[in-house]
């Protein structure tokens, strides 16, 4: 294993730490959605590693943040039951949509994700008891644990960085095990992979519910954070944004949606005083991405280090001249 | 001893019968030859045995399992393992990555249990399977080539490569020589035989070229218009009134 990754996470791990106490409480707002942005992001890359790219991950979220006001309402049950709970909702309604799903592929998927996702929208909206409509719910509570009131930014900022740092974990883990392999393998050549004894449907399946059980958990953390959700919160507009992240960090690495959300919330918070022009910046950089840079920022990364790389050999072999050997 | 049985297989598309009433029988460890001219449903009749098509009728046994019905990855898992008239790699993945990504792929363990356990051993196992795999192939040395910038004869041995990461007792392989020059048939048939001669794999052969069939497999069947027209050796079939007739005509075949 190489050591540059551990590094660079114990690093972020430290500024992450101390980030909060030199912020001001916006911005430590900004870091908490930041931070739940990190886990939906990242578990919308299990399911484009596999190739199935769907319009329905916002819905999942969507999914967990109700759950979470239903269970906060019904039963009054603590923020640390609630979250996971959510997540295992979220879950259950993700094995109910992809099965369905399966059957379709490439732009077929991409289409029916968006049909089943907005049918489960409007769901929320059609039924206003339990759901509320499309005023949505209102007075789910922060949550709290061990008397620390969650209201407050700061604890509920590193309550936000456990669950974001375990989530993380469990999907780079997930990402560099023989099932990240797989899903790579079904995306490079599904026939393939198949006349190789694996069972495709499967593997989307457990993609596209590992991912909707990680949005499930971004969607709780949300719900408790703004105390009131609606159904436009998990609308088409925040599925854009979504694709944005991820397209301007590229998904071939593990790392690429973190960079691209980093960047991107930095933009966002940047282009604040431009109001209703953020939509067109979105848009143009969306798509100057898509023409110029189709491999995202990652992309840039992986050029930058391997031009670096050669200048460095072509440097060694000079100073090395002589003794080949090594 | 027959390893794979096929009785009176028919398979329709709509109104056209692809292959019609087949017949096939391939005794372990021998190199069968499925030839017939173009349309003659040698891919079809692969697809029924590989899983890919259910047949309209008849059985396919296995192994002395029946694997009509199965789907296409467990009969894989049987250990029939089958290649693609394309090629059959990965070709963003060096070639040690391709088998090291094919063993991966056989590994049977949940989600949790790839996530949180070590699997250090079986990874430096696969390794080691893998480089076996490669050596005995004549890969090692092109181990860190790129698939996609490997020679075409090279990339179809890679295919076949991969397919042993499964550890199969049969493997199917459609057209391996198909666009090559006689010095890349020569190597990918050579490999062939060795399959069967060093690590006793039974293989099926579909081929549209006539001298790799006659010189490479023990035994062939010949299929004409969906049915079976004939099994024999290689000298039998060639000399074969009903045999030369059906490809009268067809410029294809220069027997
Ligand atoms: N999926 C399919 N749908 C309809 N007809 C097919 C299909 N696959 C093959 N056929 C037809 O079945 C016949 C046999 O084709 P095929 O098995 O590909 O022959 P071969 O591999 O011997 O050239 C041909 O007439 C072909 O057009
Ligand atoms: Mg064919």
């Amino acid at each position: 294993m190489n050591w540059k990754e551990p590094l660079l996470a114990v690093v972020l791990l430290v500024a992450a730490g101390v980030a909060p106490f030199t912020a001001s409480t916006y911005s430590v707002e900004v870091l908490i959605l930041f931070l739940i942005n990190l886990i939906l992001v990242s578990s919308y890359r299990i399911l484009t590693t596999t190739g199935d790219w769907s319009l329905s991950h916002v819905v999942m979220m969507g999914t967990g943040a109700y759950a979470t006001a239903l269970l906060s309402k019904w039963w009054d049950l603590p923020i640390f039951l609630t979250v996971p709970l959510a997540a295992v909702v979220a879950a259950v309604v993700g094995l109910i949509v992809v099965t369905p799903l399966l059957r379709t592929k490439g732009f077929g998927f991409f289409i029916a994700s968006f049909a089943l996702g907005e049918l489960i929208r409007l769901s929320w909206i059609k039924f206003r008891d339990p759901f509320g409509g499309a005023r949505g719910m209102i007075g789910i509570p922060s949550g709290e644990m061990w008397e620390i009131d969650f209201f407050e930014p700061i604890p509920y900022y590193f309550f936000v960085l456990v669950v974001a740092v375990a989530s993380l974990l469990f999907m780079y883990r997930l990402d560099h095990s023989r099932i990240g392999k797989t899903f790579k393998a079904i995306y490079t050549d599904e026939g393939l992979a198949e006349s190789l004894g694996i069972d495709v449907q499967r593997f989307r399946a457990m993609a596209f519910v590992t991912g909707a059980f990680f949005a499930g958990i971004a969607g709780s953390l949300l719900a408790h954070r703004l105390g009131a959700i609606d159904p436009k919160n998990f609308d088409v507009n925040t599925m854009v944004y979504l694709i944005i992240w991820i397209v301007v960090g590229g998904t071939s690495t593990f790392w690429g949606p973190l960079i691209g959300l980093t960047v991107m919330t930095i933009v966002f918070e940047w282009a604040r005083p431009l109001l209703e022009w953020r939509p067109l910046l979105f848009g143009g950089i969306l798509i100057f991405f898509l023409i110029f840079q189709p491999g995202g920022l990652e992309g840039v990364f992986a050029q930058v280090r391997d031009r670096l790389a050669a200048r460095r050999r072509g440097k060694a072999d000079r100073t090395s001249a002589g003794n080949q050997e090594s | 001893m027959d390893i794979l049985t096929v009785r009176t297989v028919t398979k329709r598309f709509g109104g056209l019968t692809a292959v019609s009433d087949v017949n096939l029988d391939v005794r372990d460890r021998e190199i069968h030859g499925i030839i017939g001219p173009n349309g003659a449903g040698k891919t079809t009749l692969f697809n029924v045995i590989s899983g890919a098509y259910a047949p309209t009728s008849g059985t396919v046994t296995f192994n002395g399992r029946t694997i009509n019905g199965k789907k296409p990855h467990e009969i894989a898992q049987l250990g029939l393992v089958r290649t693609f008239q394309r090629n059959a790699m990965f070709p963003t993945y060096s070639v040690l990555e391709n088998v090291l990504l094919a063993r991966h792929l056989q590994a049977k363990q949940g989600l949790f249990k790839a996530v949180f356990a070590s699997d250090r051993k079986q990874r430096a196992k696969n390794l080691e399977r893998a480089l076996e795999i490669l050596e005995f192939m004549e890969l090692i040395d092109q181990k860190d080539t790129l698939a996609s910038s490997m020679a075409h004869g090279h990339q179809r041995i890679l295919g076949i490569a991969n397919a042993l990461a499964v550890e199969p007792k049969l493997i199917m392989l459609d057209e391996p020589v198909a666009g090559m020059n006689p010095t890349e048939t020569a190597l990918v048939t050579d490999h062939i035989r060795r399959l069967r001669d060093d690590w006793g794999i039974t293989v099926v052969l579909v081929e549209h070229d006539m001298r790799t069939v006659m010189g490479t497999c023990d035994r062939i069947t010949v299929l004409s218009l969906g049915e079976k027209l004939m099994e024999g050796l290689p000298g039998e079939v060639a000399s074969d009134p009903r045999v030369i007739e059906a490809y009268l005509g067809s410029d294809e075949w220069d027997l």
